[in-house]
């Protein structure tokens, strides 16, 4: 491209309001923690290599992501976390590929958790456009929802076998699977789901012909040597479903155009959030307390977002914290929301005790599962999964204290079994909540008989 | 001595029932398991305890779908009995009322439902977890092992051994009423005593048999192992084998036994299926669709004898949940034409049980409370409890009769505990309050209630 298509592209996105995003290369999105432990790394080395943290002895610890344990990083990933620091100024390299850490990445490194999260949050959305810009989205797909957002999905007790990979043909009883879950959406949150049915189906089956149209996956025939073979290879019917709904969703909501004006947000650009970019940004976007995203939400069939802050002029109020660099088309700056433990005790216990006892009559139960009902307190209350658990550690010493709220007592009691559902390949996808640090998984809360909180 | 070893109890049934004396009653009369429980010996629980005026209105309907009378009105092969007062379909009485049906057929062979013009047969059947009953021969090794199990099978080979002459009218003076045939006509040991050869008898049956079209070794085994309602089960080997029913499950409920039960003049089959959930929920996609498909060759249109005949006429109990799951492989399978499952068209084959009311509470608690009076003079009433007492129980267990039942069983254990002889609506209030209290059922999809958070900026 020569200058003068650059210059013009650089001018349609600063008509658009979107900075052109630097990379949409997604390797580098890993675990915050990985970048602090490579700037740490980094700030007591004279240098750092690929080889060395990949070492067992000296590299990148083992780690839980939610609650899977991941065997260190490979080498892929540690190339592009370094290319990444790179890009933000943190580390500089030499010609023999050996990466030092710069003043600015000095200062970052000795930033304490809260404040490093930001300064990521910062340079991600300065590299990738996309934190900020998704944040947006979210709201201009459900204004009066406040960016709730729900990609559905096929319900998971729908038992729908395995075929043969070559009859990929649509079946069209899964055009009542597909309508119901968009409804479903809708239904449950309205306006969570702001595509209509008809466009919904075909999208679907569009996907779903396209996914059948592929490869099987690659498996090990006699020999050890790979074979692809549709011949004799099956697929989940429920599985690709889910797959095409995922994807379809996607495109139709994450598109580039806006659908408030059907402006364009990333002009001349591809998809700006494709499937496998997205499964890479929502745990970022997550972790960065931009969103919370939930695919277990004990009402909701399908992936529930709510962005955890807005795009204001002015903070407002103490309740915001604003977020320098992030900013909007229209140059309001990105708050997110982080009320301090007095402001929001009354209304997060209200909604605790008010989500907790839903809970504990739908399933019969006086202990109930905290991540359910973290899930809905958090959808309610806009917070992040962090703001979420150190919220309830405050309310677990208050009650602990026998302090009394609104002039009336609460007990909170928290267990923390690995209940058998969290055992399975899909519970352990699921974010603990933290209590000190110990991941938990039942509450039980209990009042007097006439308390108000 | 071991005291322990030679201590007896010291609660009699005398004790246990002066209990409730200030109730004047000689028991709870209400159970306290509310579900049904075919086999128990306790009327409350067993089906025994029935409230004829409950669903009288449903009971017409049954028989209107069901079973053919003399004025040769059309009737369905599958039709629907549906809970339509939760979405979860439990302990509206559907069980019970089922049940109940099938011991009025049974008691006279449907003599009385259909006014002398057919001879019926009814079979109540509960799908199981274990064995599971997924796939239709599955569903069809249930139908035989129930059949085989509530002597219907049986039934049909006792009418052979004596519908055709085999058998002196002396002999035959003697077999006594239904409930009598399982030991005369039924047994070998009292047809000898009558003089009779029980191998040419079953001779006889099994070329009868045969002669209607059954395979020639369905039919020995059915001639000669049949007439004892273990008999088939215990002795006869293929029908305990998987690849058996695989293989021939339709064909032989479908096909051989509706050829035998003609033979035995049966004129009609009513298969009461409850719980259908129990095989539908545990489906895969392409189960549910091969299983209604299934439904409708062997009971509509297939070639089989049971399609030609319209011999047997399916009840199926439902809920909307089941409902839901169903609909679309119904309608693929053509069902939603000859058999709809959709609303409204499923008014026409489909009854419904709704939550109780006021009306129909009182002959529910009336009934059980008869049942165990102590005087005669108090039967027909429902004292101890008031008028305001049954609505107040009605109101707090949702119209549902299992968990009104429930709640009054806890009601009266409270009455027992106090010797009180009165229940008023107070006491009733009392006792459902000190648990907590259950809201109605939910619809799943109900709405989730929106945030009190505002993030955008003030206007």
């Amino acid at each position: 491209m020569d200058k003068t298509e650059t210059n013009l592209e650089e001018a349609l996105y600063s008509a658009e309001g979107w900075g052109r995003p630097q990379t949409r290369d997604f390797k580098a999105l890993g675990d915050i923690h990985v970048y602090a432990e490579v700037l740490q790394v980094a700030s007591v080395e004279p240098f750092v290599t690929e080889e060395k943290l990949l070492s067992p002895e000296e590299g990148l610890r083992n780690r839980f992501r939610k609650l899977l344990l991941i065997q260190g990083p490979t080498k892929t990933n540690v190339r592009a976390v370094l290319s990444l620091l790179q890009r933000f100024g943190w580390l500089s390299a030499d010609d023999k590929s050996r990466f030092m850490i710069t003043p600015d990445g000095k200062l970052v490194a000795q930033l304490p958790p809260h404040a490093f999260r930001r300064v990521v949050a910062q340079n991600l959305h300065r590299t990738y456009t996309i934190p900020g810009w998704f944040v947006s989205r979210l709201y201009d797909l459900n204004p009066v929802g406040q960016g709730e957002i729900i990609l559905p999905a096929p319900p998971k007790q729908l038992g729908l076998g395995r075929r043969e990979w070559v009859k990929g043909d649509w079946a069209t009883e899964l055009d009542a699977v597909v309508k119901a879950a968009g409804n479903h959406a809708n239904q449950v949150l309205s306006g969570a789901f702001p595509v209509e049915i008809g466009i919904w189906l075909s999208k679907v089956r569009e996907v779903w012909e396209r996914l059948a149209a592929g490869s099987p996956p690659i498996k090990k025939g006699s020999g050890g040597v790979s074979v692809q073979s549709r011949g004799n290879t099956t697929y989940g019917v429920r599985e690709r479903l889910f797959h095409a709904m995922r994807e379809a969703a996607i495109e139709l909501l994450f598109g580039i155009r806006r659908p408030s004006d059907r402006g364009e947000d990333f002009p001349l650009g591809p998809h700006p959030i494709p499937y496998r970019a997205f499964t890479v940004w929502c745990p970022r976007l997550s972790e960065l307390e931009f969103i919370f995203y939930t695919d277990y939400h004990p009402r909701i069939t399908g992936r529930l977002i709510v962005p955890c802050g807005a795009f204001r002029y002015a903070s407002g109020t103490p309740d915001f914290e604003e977020i320098s660099g992030v900013r909007d088309r229209t140059g309001r700056t990105l708050h997110l929301f982080q009320p301090g433990w007095d402001r929001i005790k009354s209304r997060f216990l209200g909604v605790l005790l008010a989500v907790y006892r839903d809970e504990s009559r739908r399933v019969g139960a006086f202990y109930v599962s905290l991540l359910a009902v973290r899930d809905e307190v958090c959808r309610q209350l806009r917070l992040s999964n962090l703001l979420f658990d150190s919220l309830l550690e405050r309310a677990y010493e208050e009650a602990i204290k026998e302090t009394a709220v609104n002039g009336k007592q609460f007990s909170i009691s928290l267990e923390s079994d690995i209940r058998p559902e969290q055992q399975s390949a899909v519970g352990l996808n699921q974010r603990p909540v933290y209590i000190y640090r110990v991941p938990h998984s039942l509450i039980a809360i209990g009042t007097n008989r006439n308390a108000r909180v | 001595m071991n005291s322990q070893l030679l201590r007896k109890p010291t609660i009699t049934p005398q004790q246990q029932a002066n209990r409730y004396d200030s109730l004047r009653l000689s028991d709870n009369p209400f159970p306290q398991r509310p579900t049904l429980v075919p086999a128990s010996p306790d009327p409350r629980e067993n089906g025994a305890i029935y409230c004829d005026d409950l669903h009288s209105d449903k009971a017409s309907g049954f028989r209107q779908l069901l079973i053919p009378t003399a004025e040769a009105r059309p009737v369905h092969s599958i039709a629907f009995l549906m809970d339509a007062a939760s979405r979860r379909g439990r302990g509206i009485g559907k069980s019970a009322f089922l049940k109940h049906q099938q011991t009025q057929i049974m008691a006279d062979l449907g003599e009385q439902a259909s006014g002398g013009a057919a001879v019926l047969f009814a079979a109540y059947i509960v799908p199981t977890a274990s064995p599971p009953c997924r796939k239709f021969w599955e569903f069809c090794r249930l139908l035989f092992e129930t059949m085989s199990e509530q002597k219907i099978l049986s039934l049909a080979i006792w009418r052979l051994r004596g519908l055709h002459g085999d058998i002196p009218e002396a002999a035959l003076a003697k077999v006594g009423g239904i409930e009598q045939w399982e030991d005369t006509i039924g047994s070998d040991k009292w047809l000898i005593q009558e003089k009779v050869n029980t191998w040419e008898l079953n001779q006889r049956v099994q070329e009868r048999l045969v002669a209607s079209g059954v395979p020639e070794e369905i039919a020995f085994e059915l001639a000669h192992r049949g007439a004892k309602p273990s008999g088939i089960r215990s002795n006869w080997a293929p029908s305990h084998s998987d690849s058996f029913w695989r293989r021939s499950g339709p064909n032989m409920i479908f096909d051989w036994l509706v050829k035998m039960f003609r033979a035995a003049e049966f004129t009609r089959g009513i298969l009461l299926v409850d719980e259908l959930e129990k095989i539908v929920v545990h489906q895969n996609i392409l189960e549910r669709r091969s299983f209604v498909e299934s439904l409708r060759y062997y009971l509509i249109d297939g070639n089989c004898q049971n399609a030609r005949d319209k011999f047997f006429g399916m009840l199926l109990t439902i809920h909307p949940i089941i409902q839901e799951l169903l609909l679309a492989h119904w309608q693929a399978a053509g069902l939603d034409r000859l058999a709809p499952l959709n609303e409204p068209e499923a008014k026409q084959c489909t009854l419904y049980l709704l939550a109780l009311d006021k009306s129909m509470a009182l002959p529910l608690v009336t009934v059980y409370l008869d049942h165990y009076r102590k005087l005669p003079g108090d039967r027909g009433k429902i004292k101890p409890f008031s008028e305001d007492a049954v609505v107040e129980a009605l109101i707090r267990s949702g119209g549902v009769p299992g968990k009104t039942l429930n709640l009054l069983h806890r009601v009266i254990e409270y009455a027992a505990d106090k010797a009180l002889t009165k229940i008023g609506k107070d006491l009733v209030d009392k006792v459902a309050s000190e648990e907590p209290v259950l809201p109605p059922d939910k619809e799943d999809l109900s709405t989730l209630p929106a945030t009190p958070i505002s993030l955008a900026e003030e206007q």
